[in-house]
């Protein structure tokens, strides 16, 4: 229902920057969200509680209905069914609101070819009451140098953190970030994923798509991850790689020869194999153990040995490679809906 | 109110947003050199080209006592209009939208129509400016009568401008552009609703009829 009472209080709106107490409030609130193309099911019953002040990650392959996702929350489209509601505005109707309240870094979106950095920047500033002061932004974001220089001339990364710059020149309370540091050279992502921490420490709820492993586990404090159009899993990038059939991977050298076949039949070891003369076995939290005593059993002595927590990769590849298990998508946050 | 009383530490532009995007739309189209040469001088020129006819500037009885120069001047003021509404002005706004500007627009306070009003404006006061060049040139190089009528000569031009534009905008809107609708799945990319699925479809549709045409060729020749 979008009656006044679900409209954000006043007092909400003119509380900048967001007070601590905020942060056990929902910012972005999905319900069974679906949007189809046609006869393709882009997003298909999606739900999820964004909280505020955190950093949610959205992860999965091309095609999966990531960006169709933000952009129903963003209020680029239009939802076939479900509902959707951020800071308790409804982005379809609460239009005007929203675009005060949300800030957006699209995908593939360019500006003018012919609009220099500065006057993009002038530009984006005189939509907002209360921009922030844009030389600053320019300068965390390494544009200072590229203020003359005209859109079309600046390279892929270089465009890139000017759109991020444009996402957060409106004070924005929610931000969203399509594929943020696509194109970024290593050091450049570093300061954005810094920039993006401190933006956080103001209050402001981040909704981060991405497909970069390291980017979600570093930066996010959780993670959805969608394939299909289906929400998959949401968990803490830790708990996502708990969560995965490898949440361990044991390594080790062995001067004679290893049955691959008994190490694969250890309960919770999910994969073993030989790679560049080691063994790998990928298992579970108690897999290393088992393994251990199994060589012991087998009188090897594996040398220098070496147990690892899995990756993010591995894990999201183990769960979009399953099919969809029951989570519950709602943060560990009160539920009451902002008021 | 803040931004008002707050001392204004660097350069930024304050008041209303489409003003803002008036600003900077106009700074954007003084760049477009090859727009404003054919909207503004090449009307100008074509008239001095042919006012250099010694022949054209004779009056003739035929013409009800005007020179051939006297017609071509409200034909340069049209053609100045059909440069800006029909070439320059689909071009600039099919590039944004292509570009994705009108949707990253769409996620501001800004309504992207504000950007579509604004070039309108700016290609019609880029004519209105041609226009006057091209009177004042007329009436003081090749002696042509102003209007007599002003506003009867105004009116047909609002008629007219609004038509030029009108037809401009149409062109925009049915004119296909790769990628649109944003695809969300590459796969996508032969839809029915993208313009090379539209064109392959009819690619199809003639193939068909091409094959249905030589069908019944083969048709009767088998009930023979």
């Amino acid at each position: 229902m979008a009656d006044a009472g679900q409209r954000l209080s006043p007092d909400v709106l003119s509380d900048r920057p967001l007070n601590a107490g905020s942060m056990n409030q929902i910012a972005v609130d999905i319900e069974h969200l679906s949007k189809s193309y046609g006869d393709v099911l882009a997003v298909d019953d999606v739900s999820l509680s964004i909280g505020r002040g955190e950093i949610f990650g959205i992860l999965g392959p091309n095609g999966a209905g990531k960006t169709t996702t933000v952009e129903l929350i963003a209020g680029l489209r239009v939802p076939d069914g479900g509902s959707v509601r951020v800071l308790g505005l409804d982005p379809i109707s609460d239009r005007g609101e929203i675009t005060r309240l949300v800030g957006i870094q699209l995908q593939e979106s360019r500006l003018q070819p012919k609009i220099t950095a500065r006057e993009a920047l002038q530009l984006w500033s005189a939509f907002y009451d209360d921009p922030e002061p844009w030389p600053q932004l320019a300068e965390r974001l390494g544009l200072t140098g590229l203020l003359d220089q005209q859109f079309r001339t600046l390279s892929g990364g270089q465009q890139q953190r000017l759109s991020i710059a444009l996402a957060l020149i409106g004070r924005p309370q929610v931000a969203i970030l399509d594929e943020l540091t696509t194109g970024l050279d290593p050091r450049a992502r570093r300061e954005v994923w810094q920039l993006v921490r401190d933006v956080r420490e103001r209050g402001v709820t981040i909704l981060l798509v991405t497909h970069a492993m390291e980017e979600a586990q570093g930066l996010c404090d959780r993670i959805g991850i969608i394939n299909d159009g289906r929400v998959r899993a949401v968990d803490t990038p830790d708990g996502l790689i708990g969560r995965a059939a490898a949440a361990t991977v044991t390594s080790f050298m062995a001067e004679s020869a290893v049955d691959l076949e008994a190490l694969r039949t250890i309960p919770g070891v999910a994969a073993a194999r030989r790679e560049s003369g080691r063994i790998v076995v990928e298992g579970d939290d108690e897999a290393p153990f088992l393994v251990l005593s199994c060589l012991e059993s087998q009188r090897i002595v594996p040398r220098r040995l070496r147990v690892q927590d899995g990756s993010l990769d591995t894990a999201y590849l183990d769960l979009i490679s399953t099919p969809p298990v029951l989570t519950d998508p709602t943060p560990n946050l009160t539920q009451e809906p902002a008021r | 109110m803040t931004a008002q009383t707050m001392p204004t530490l660097y350069p930024t532009r304050r008041g209303s947003p489409t003003i803002a995007v008036l600003h900077a739309e106009s700074r954007l189209f003084g760049r477009e050199l090859g727009s404003l040469f054919y909207i503004l001088l090449f009307p100008v020129v074509l008239l001095s080209i042919l006012g250099a006819i010694p022949s054209f500037r004779e009056d003739s009885a035929d013409l009800g006592g005007m020179s051939v120069v006297d017609l071509y001047v409200p034909v340069t003021v049209l053609l100045s209009m059909i440069m800006a509404a029909l070439m320059a002005m689909p071009s600039i706004v099919l590039a944004y939208r292509e570009a994705g500007v009108l949707r990253r627009l769409r996620t501001t306070p800004v309504r992207p129509a504000s950007i579509l009003v604004v070039q309108v404006l700016l290609h019609a006061a880029t004519v209105a400016g041609s226009s006057i060049l091209l009177l004042t040139v007329g009436r003081l190089v090749f002696g042509t009568p102003l209007p007599q009528s002003w506003p009867g000569y105004i009116g047909a031009y609002v008629l007219a401008l609004v038509a030029s534009f009108s037809l401009g905008a149409a062109i925009t809107a049915i004119s296909p552009m790769p990628g649109w609708p944003p695809s969300w799945d590459p796969s996508r990319s032969s839809d029915r609703c993208s313009p090379q699925g539209c064109t392959s479809r009819c690619r199809r549709w003639k193939d068909c009829s091409a094959e249905s045409s030589s069908s019944p060729r083969s048709v009767p020749h088998r009930r023979r």
